[in-house]
């Protein structure tokens, strides 16, 4: 969680992703049935701590892989709210949302993947995120 | 009852001040307070190794081998640098320092090595990206006078 709350910190200080995608859609999890598009969501993939000889679990620096998810209505927004998240998660180090951040990088943009039925696109961006657990 | 323990836990701890003996006594007195070095991801290895000495008389074909001299050998230490880490900042005194500096590896099952060493390098290393920034410390453990080198103390 600590990671996925990192990320989402990072997103909802960025005025520009905030004029496309309000905050209340900005979601850790699962995106809630009825949310308006666009909305996103914040999931982890994975959490590896690096465990050094002694192996204590404080100040162990942990390296999550987190996932954005942007669902759109069209393809052209898709494509300028994921441009929007890369820009919000530049390389970042210090105390965000209450968690000390080593570092923040880009990892792969996902395939694109839309649902007729349902009408929305979506595509995603995974960012590492190193952090230290207190 | 003692039984085959991973690293994990495994502990390694610089001080300043030599034992008045070498030996568990001496290593355990309270005038020793060790400091434990922070981040250590990979402690190593020590031991005696001893020099061979061969010897071939003309009138065999054999080989005949003694023990010769013995060296306790090198250790090097990897290790994340942590600029606050108080065992860290003792490695770096060590390392301009011509003295001896007393060290103890704690095991996970109790087990303890004392060794006196001087602390030949520190190097850093900043290779990529997703790499922590990290050292290598190289140690190489000395004898006392009388010969004494690493000294062992059994975990309960």
């Amino acid at each position: 969680m600590s990671s996925v709350a990192v990320i989402r910190a990072r997103l909802t200080a960025y005025a520009p992703l905030l004029a496309q995608v309000p905050d209340s859609r900005i979601v850790a999890g699962d995106i809630p049935l009825n949310t308006a598009f666009p909305a996103i969501s914040i999931t982890l993939v994975s959490s590896t701590p690096l465990t050094n000889m002694a192996a204590a679990a404080a100040g162990r620096m942990n390296v999550d892989q987190v996932q954005v998810t942007v669902l759109a209505k069209t393809y052209p927004s898709l494509r300028q709210i994921l441009a929007l998240v890369l820009a919000a998660c530049g390389n970042t180090r210090g105390t965000v949302a209450g968690f000390k951040v080593d570092s923040i990088l880009p990892g792969i943009e996902g395939p694109d993947f839309s649902d007729d039925e349902v009408k929305f696109i979506a595509g995603s961006r995974d960012f590492t995120v190193k952090w230290i657990s207190t | 009852m003692a039984d085959i323990e991973s690293v994990a836990g495994t502990t390694i701890a610089i001080c300043a001040t030599i034992p008045a003996t070498f030996d568990q006594a001496g290593y355990e007195s309270t005038d020793l307070v060790f400091t434990t070095i922070g981040e250590i991801t990979d402690g190593g290895e020590h031991g005696r190794e001893y020099a061979l000495i061969t010897h071939n008389p003309i009138s065999t074909r054999g080989t005949r081998k003694l023990k010769g001299s013995f060296n306790e050998g090198s250790k090097t230490l990897q290790l994340a640098i942590d600029d606050d880490d108080a065992g860290q900042l003792i490695l770096k005194t060590a390392l301009t320092s011509d003295s001896d500096f007393s060290f103890k590896v704690s095991y996970p099952g109790g087990g303890k090595d004392y060794f006196q060493a001087k602390v030949m390098s520190f190097k850093k290393a900043a290779t990529s990206v997703d790499s922590i920034r990290s050292a290598s410390v190289t140690l190489e453990i000395t004898t006392s006078s009388g010969g004494v080198g690493i000294v062992e103390v059994a975990g309960s």
